[in-house]
């Protein structure tokens, strides 16, 4: 992980971006892509879903990392599933209060935070043996990955599947005409259903590998020095 | 890192109990904090539901506490009524303005293609006259809550699928007819079972617009053969 040798630290800024881009959740390790599935199809309930992850990877992280001087090895995992559950639970009774439409709607895939890969790899994979600042970082930055590729796909989905985007709130705005008021528009229905976003989300992976690769290949075709 | 101290099953034991109990203390104290404001989102949606189904106001432009104001003076709950034939009960509600009753409302509940969806249907006054229900309607319908997929069964909620069923005829179908269509045929034959009885199924979502069709044509009966029990030798006025 992070080209590091074992016991190298990590700066707070290096693990913020290599979350964010170099080793991305979605797109480079296919981590967490069963809520990018299930949420995608509107961008209000994405955003929210986006925050509510965002929030718990950096807090877990931070609070994994405090800890993990005083945890006992051998019930780390039950402590860390315990701390992601703790943090989830806030962000359920938060969306209850604040947004209770919504939260009927994304209530389900909220829980599911609690098994998603990517906040649980993180806190076993960094914060468990990094320093708090850094840890949150990490956190933060999974986070962010994870929602840069979500929020893309969502954008997709809800501007092919309803012509819209922020569908059902006040800032909603009607980019394509509803199908029955224009003759050569028809709405896809599919990018609604589970299966558009298999579609689109393998073009966004695809179309973000292919412009990392294009952006790392010329550093790794420098001459190494000589080498045979 | 941690020490062989920390992997002493007494430490272990201890640091469990302790961490379990601080956490667990947390949530049961931000639940606790919430509980009202939760409270309060779920009255205020269901009593926006209820002024909107009855169309009591503009519940867009309404505050709050107009909400609460207008439910207060319009809507009466009434004691529950149970169907004899099937024993399901309903929650059962009376609109009424300026002394004359609008309609009256009841909670169905039935399995939608994912889960369980709740709602509450409102109906005219005739609906309850026990001879044919001459000029019975719907008045409209709304849903408290689903797990249907969002954008497609779950488009159940948006107002402008909910505003089809209003002013649709609500008298006892003909022999082998239902009280309500989603889908299928269109008729304007006034003749026809389907006449004024239809609403538009949700594109994509065949399997949410089947299921509602089911249990509101089930729950419709049931909800009537239940007021017509309890009201059978009175007269329905609030």
């Amino acid at each position: 992980m992070n080209g590091l040798t074992p016991g190298q630290r990590i700066s707070a800024r290096r693990a913020l971006l290599d979350q964010i881009w170099n080793e991305n959740p979605i797109f480079r390790q296919v981590l967490g892509i069963c809520s990018a599935l299930a949420v995608t199809n509107l961008v209000f309930n994405t955003t929210l879903m986006c925050a509510g992850l965002v929030w718990t990877t950096t807090m877990s992280s931070l609070t994994v990392s405090l800890m993990r001087n005083y945890t006992p090895q051998r019930i780390r995992i039950m402590v860390q599933v315990l701390i992601v559950a703790v943090y989830v639970i806030v962000v359920d009774i938060v969306f209850r209060v604040f947004f209770f439409e919504t939260h009927k709607q994304i209530a389900a895939y909220v829980g599911l935070i609690i098994t998603n890969c990517i906040v649980l790899g993180r806190l076993e994979a960094f914060a468990n043996k990094n320093k708090p600042v850094a840890a949150a970082m990490d956190g933060l930055g999974a986070g962010l990955g994870y929602s840069a590729i979500l929020m893309c796909v969502a954008v997709i989905r809800e501007v092919l599947g309803f012509g819209t985007i922020m569908a059902n709130t006040a800032w909603k705005v009607q980019v394509l005409p509803l199908s029955e008021h224009a003759a050569w528009w028809r709405q896809w229905t599919i990018m609604v259903m589970p299966s558009g976003a298999f579609f689109v989300l393998a073009l966004v992976v695809w179309a973000a590998r292919a412009w990392a690769m294009n952006r790392e290949t010329p550093s790794r075709a420098q001459p190494a020095g000589g080498a045979p | 890192m941690t020490d062989d101290r920390t992997e002493r099953p007494g430490y272990v034991l201890v640091y469990a109990a302790v961490v379990s109990t601080l956490f667990t203390g947390c949530i049961m104290a931000l639940h606790a904090a919430s509980r009202a404001a939760v409270q309060r989102n779920e009255k205020l949606a269901f009593q926006k539901a209820m002024v909107e189904l009855f169309d009591l106001g503009d519940v867009d432009s309404l505050t709050a506490r107009q909400i609460a104001s207008l439910y207060e003076k319009h809507i009466t709950q009434q004691p529950d009524v149970t169907d004899p034939q099937t024993g399901q009960t309903f929650k059962a509600y009376t609109a009424a303005v300026d002394h004359n009753v609008r309609g009256y409302a009841f909670s169905f509940t039935g399995t939608g293609f994912w889960a369980r969806i709740d709602g509450l249907l409102a109906v005219s006054p005739a609906f309850l006259i026990e001879d044919d229900g001459r000029d019975a309607k719907i008045l409209g319908i709304t849903f408290l809550s689903h797990q249907e997929t969002p954008g497609l069964g779950g488009r159940i909620t948006e107002r402008q699928w909910r505003r089809k069923f209003a002013g649709l005829t609500l008298t006892p179908p003909k022999q082998g007819g239902q009280w309500i269509y989603i889908g299928g045929e269109t008729s304007d034959d006034p003749a026809s079972p389907r006449y004024n009885r239809r609403v538009d199924a949700i594109t994509g979502a065949t399997g949410t617009s089947n299921a509602l069709e089911r249990f509101l044509n089930e729950q419709i009966a049931a909800f009537r053969r239940a007021m017509l029990d309890k009201y059978a030798f009175v007269t329905i006025s609030f």
